[in-house]
């Protein structure tokens, strides 16, 4: 009798032991992964361009008047353009865009009348021609110029204006947007 | 001739590099936020400018996010800033109660279950610098910009009526009917 109460005592102390030794019990612990992903882009203009798209002085019922840095950088490549700094990581898009048509008081110079152009390649780019260029758009609706520019690239432009017969004279401004938008992102 | 063919191969390739351009950059960690409701909350987004013109540079929401936003000012960004040494600057949200609360009586015993579908607000914060206007003549002044996706889903946390203020209320009005009644019958 005495030996099976020992033997109990014996096997409860085990059982006690085995019970609470950490490799018997189901211990699940639990790890949280973080991770932070920064981007980051910093999209400048050139000096021509910054300062404004400017066609000078230009007669009515004339067609296709340069922007008068359209050809007056090296080789006769153009001085306007977006410059994607290398500072960067994520290629962007660049979206092109007037606040109103070109204004002065009631008269306008329909959006219809102002086109542009856009190479990614060079400023030289033959492509840039003012058969090729395509009509300006409003903020509303941005038109995508440049598309998946990488950290260190430019985006070459130039600009033409045709200015209607019997337009009537003076100073026409509005303001044109150069918006950059991650590759894909709509404009 | 080789040597002056090389020159201007080399002149050629400096010419966008040694003009002054003029721009900002931003850094950014989040392109999505869970924000609650009634509350204002910032989100930090980094201003740098690694090109060679002093800017002005501020943040601004567009499309969804624009109502939600508080203007900021503008503040000076120095050329030559790299992503690095970015400058923190908040965009700051308002955002407003949108799940529905149920409540008994006059806005008090109230509950919020929360069967809603998930409120997002989908929008931009576009870095900006202050634009350069054009001189006379006919033409454009112009302006860039960079925007960053940002979408905000306005979390909803349920919760059941508290009937606490009610069972208070009744107790108060129980001890002072208790009370007017005491004293009522011992001036009798």
């Amino acid at each position: 009798m005495k030996k099976v109460i020992v033997g109990i005592a014996v096997l409860a102390i085990l059982g006690i032991v085995l019970a609470s030794s950490p490799g018997t019990q189901a211990d699940v612990k639990n790890a949280t992964t973080t991770v932070t992903v920064n981007e980051y882009v910093a999209i400048g203009m050139s000096n021509n361009l910054s300062v404004g798209i400017d066609f000078g002085s230009v007669d009515p019922d004339t067609d296709d008047n340069n922007a008068t840095h359209n050809y007056d950088g090296a080789s006769a490549g153009t001085s306007y353009w977006i410059n994607i700094s290398s500072d960067s990581n994520v290629n962007i898009d660049v979206c092109v865009g007037d606040n109103e048509s070109l204004k002065l008081g009631s008269y306008v110079i329909g959006n219809g009348n102002y086109t542009w152009v856009n190479s990614t390649t060079s400023a030289t780019d033959a492509w840039m021609i003012v058969g090729n260029s395509t009509a300006m758009t409003t903020t509303a609706s941005y038109t995508r110029g440049g598309e998946d520019i990488s950290p260190g690239n430019y985006n070459y432009f130039r600009f033409w204006l045709d200015i209607p017969k019997g337009q009537a004279a003076g100073d026409y401004i509005n303001q044109v947007s150069f918006k950059g938008i991650k590759t894909g992102d709509a404009c | 001739m080789k040597r002056y063919a090389v020159i201007a191969l080399i002149v050629l390739f400096l010419v966008p590099l040694a003009q002054a351009d003029i721009g900002i950059g931003i850094k950014w960690n989040t392109e999505w936020r869970a924000l609650n409701e009634n509350s204002r909350q910032c989100i930090t987004y980094g201003l740098y400018n690694p090109f060679d013109t002093d800017v002005l540079g501020y943040l601004r929401a567009t499309k969804e996010l624009q109502p939600l936003a508080e203007a900021e000012d503008s503040k000076p960004v120095s050329a030559g800033t790299s992503s690095d040494n970015s400058i923190p600057t908040e965009m700051c949200f308002n955002i407003p109660k949108v799940y529905k609360e149920d409540c008994l009586l006059l806005g008090m015993l109230c509950e919020k279950k929360c069967e809603e579908p998930k409120k997002t607000y989908d929008g931009e914060v576009m870095a900006s610098y202050e634009s350069v206007s054009t001189g006379g003549g006919v033409g454009s002044s112009t302006g860039t910009s960079f925007a960053v996706p940002l979408k905000i889903e306005v979390t909803c946390e349920p919760y059941d009526r508290d009937f606490t203020p009610a069972y208070v209320l009744t107790v108060v009005i129980i001890g002072v009917l208790l009370i007017y009644l005491l004293r009522k019958k011992v001036k009798k």
